[in-house]
């Protein structure tokens, strides 16, 4: 579903990205880790065809600035992207109508699992911020894409909304959805992720599969490669 | 040194590197500095030309008691409804909870704003060349302008700031509660301002009126979100500063018509006009609710193509550019006595600027979008202004100075190159942006 081949993304002499390749496959969830600063969001946010960059990423085959692409694609940033002065329910039919998408029963239903029935008429303003983040994730959710991408989708989430959002994501993930996720809340995508890579100052310093039986925890893994690469850069300096 | 002092100095010196860590704003400074150089030297030479007159200098202190008079009202207006603050978001949160002397909290955040608004009364230095070229006075009358103006803006300020207590109530907790709020306003801008972005003024009180869309599929469904939009942020067809920009613009072209020095020549007078006019029109026009959408994500979202996307995004603006050029056009034909022909020539040519402008804004946002600072951004948005009018300003100067059209007067002549120029230069730049979308650069989103 989602295919990244040698992309690279500089800000004038930082190399954010340094010749990334993955890909998600359908029904399956992947995870992105890395400390603050390793290139997370920057290459979520080349996939959403939010910034310019060199290599290649298509969603579905597709090149991911053509149209067709975009249909297939839900992205939820790491801040909330919230109209000031559209209500909730004017956002979801916002959402329906430019991506002419005519199911309103289902926008209905994640209202609902989000407990967010009761604001359909509050405005993006007068929300809370973490309502914000809901309202931001219902309106990537609104229109079913094939492909989510989430930006530490968790932060400002209170606990319900978050069990919820965990139940989403394998629903989404049994229906054939592929779902990216970047995170630093590892705990939250224990259970249910198949493949992580883990970025280091801009490069993959490791990618694994979740193979059933074998017990290594995302957390364990982390500082593993974290805290060795760390190790490693202060006896080389040495 | 108390902890005040450290971060006042400190603040200040750092503020002093950044020209040197940033040779942006270094040229900005030394270009500054050159201007005001040349508006010495322009002033003095004016002055020392033979029989050179002087006007009133009455008119000179009403200019200066002006500026003061809108300031005053300018940040009491805005301070009393959204309160007044003399602390960025760092200092309510850093400085607010800790042990210092609330007095001398306050006395910190006075001396940094009466600092800041010294700095921006420099650029009266730059008024040198009008204020002794044309009314004969020296430094000391920009001085005690410049005095006027920081005692003007930080006196309505402070005083804004008791209102703004009084009305919500006068104990500690609403004192604090107050700043916050306004340091959130003011904070919210200088963010929007630091990406590259419009921050949008929302009204306090929101009335919902009717919910839900009225139309909309695909791309167009921003057309019907912006007219919700415009109706709960109270916007008229017409904003402020195109108000303002047709209301100056009159006013100038009603003194130019009775000054006893106007030129005879009608062409001269009319381009002499139409330019000033066109210059606040260059303040007035904006991306509308575009500036905003490009600050999110969704506009680059949808599946939809990037030009069917900015079309529509651009519709809202029709209407007021539409009215404006109407209303420049009428207005000043009336003012000036110009032909019905002249007229509407001089409406179009508005019209066309309007779109230069707007096209100017695309092609910046497009070719440096997210990648440069402000004032790159603003320097660029003027270079490209000059070199989309190159051609209408060529073929105009061509066929009233070298190649004369018989059958239009010199004015017309102007206004029709004008025209029948920019227009299709502004349409040809749209659609070399067309894919502007598809290659974004959205740092903040």
């Amino acid at each position: 579903m989602l295919n990244i081949s040698h992309v690279t993304k500089k800000y004038k002499k930082l190399i954010a990205n340094d010749d990334l390749s993955f890909t998600v496959e359908p029904g399956k969830v992947s995870i992105l880790l890395g400390p603050n600063g390793a290139g997370k969001s920057t290459i979520i946010k080349c996939i959403a065809g939010l910034l310019r960059f060199t290599g290649s990423i298509t969603i579905g085959g597709l090149a991911n600035n053509l149209p067709e692409a975009k249909a297939l694609l839900g992205y939820v940033p790491e801040m909330p992207a919230v109209y000031d002065l559209l209500t909730v329910g004017e956002h979801l039919e916002f959402i329906r109508r430019a991506y002419k998408f005519s199911d309103e029963a289902y926008t209905d239903r994640l209202l609902q699992l989000f407990e967010m029935d009761d604001k359909v008429n509050k405005l993006g303003k007068e929300l809370s911020k973490g309502m914000q983040q809901k309202l931001s994730i219902l309106c990537q959710l609104a229109h079913k894409p094939k492909l989510l991408i989430f930006d530490e989708p968790l932060v400002g989430l209170d606990p319900h909304a978050i069990r919820e959002l965990k139940l989403l994501f394998r629903e989404l993930k049994a229906d054939g959805t592929a779902i990216l996720i970047s995170t630093h809340m590892l705990d939250s995508v224990e259970d249910y992720w198949d493949t992580t890579h883990i970025l280091v100052n801009g490069k993959f310093a490791a990618q694994r599969n979740n193979v059933e039986g074998e017990k290594e925890s995302l957390e364990e893994l982390f500082f593993d490669i974290t805290e060795g690469h760390k190790n490693k850069e202060a006896g080389e300096a040495k | 040194m108390t902890a005040l002092q450290y971060l006042l100095f400190t603040r200040l010196k750092n503020g002093l590197r950044e020209f040197i860590r940033k040779p942006v704003r270094l040229v900005v400074l030394l270009l500054c500095i050159v201007l005001i150089g040349f508006t010495i030297w322009s002033g003095n030479m004016a002055a020392q030309e033979e029989d050179h007159t002087y006007r009133s200098v009455t008119e000179l202190y009403l200019i200066i008691g002006g500026v003061c008079v809108f300031m005053i009202a300018a940040t009491m207006w805005s301070g009393v409804r959204k309160g007044a603050t003399f602390f960025t978001m760092p200092d309510v949160l850093l400085l607010f909870p800790s042990p210092l002397n609330p007095r001398g909290v306050m006395f910190y955040g006075m001396i940094r704003s009466i600092g800041m608004y010294l700095a921006i009364s420099l650029f009266y230095l730059m008024q040198y060349s009008t204020v002794h070229g044309i009314y004969g006075q020296g430094f000391g009358t920009i001085i005690v302008a410049m005095i006027l103006f920081v005692a003007s803006t930080f006196l309505s300020t402070l005083l804004s700031f008791f209102i703004y207590r009084s009305r919500i109530g006068g104990t500690r907790e609403d004192y604090y509660e107050s700043v916050l709020a306004a340091t959130e306003v003011s904070h919210s801008a200088v963010v929007a301002q630091k990406e590259g972005r419009t921050a949008e003024i929302i009204p306090q009180n929101i009335k919902l009126g009717k919910t839900g869309f009225a139309g909309g599929s695909g791309a167009s469904a921003f057309y019907y979100k912006h007219l919700i939009e415009n109706r709960r942020g109270h916007k008229l067809i017409l904003n402020v500063w195109s108000l303002a920009a047709i209301i100056g613009s009159l006013v100038f072209a009603f003194v130019m018509t009775r000054m006893g020095d106007a030129p005879e020549d009608t062409t001269a007078l009319l381009v002499g006009v139409f330019t000033f006019a066109t210059y606040l029109q260059l303040f007035s026009v904006a991306l509308g609710r575009l500036s905003f959408e490009l600050a999110k994500p969704y506009i680059y979202l949808v599946p939809e193509g990037s030009f069917t996307k900015l079309l529509h995004c651009l519709r809202e603006t029709i209407p007021s550019a539409l009215i404006d050029a109407a209303a420049v056009g009428a207005g000043l034909g009336i003012i000036l006595g110009l032909d019905p022909l002249m007229t509407v020539l001089l409406a179009v040519a508005r019209l066309s600027f309007a779109m230069v402008f707007t096209a100017a804004n695309i092609a910046v946002a497009r070719i440096w979008g997210g990648e440069a600072s402000k004032v790159v951004v603003m320097l660029l948005y003027l270079v490209v202004i000059i070199v989309m009018l190159i051609p209408a300003l060529a073929a105009a100067i061509v066929f009233t100075a070298v190649i004369p059209i018989s059958f239009l007067s010199g004015g017309q002549t102007v206004m029709f190159f004008l025209a029948v120029l920019n227009i299709p230069v502004s349409l040809i730049v749209f659609y070399l942006c067309r894919k502007m979308l598809d290659f974004a650069e959205l740092n903040n989103g």
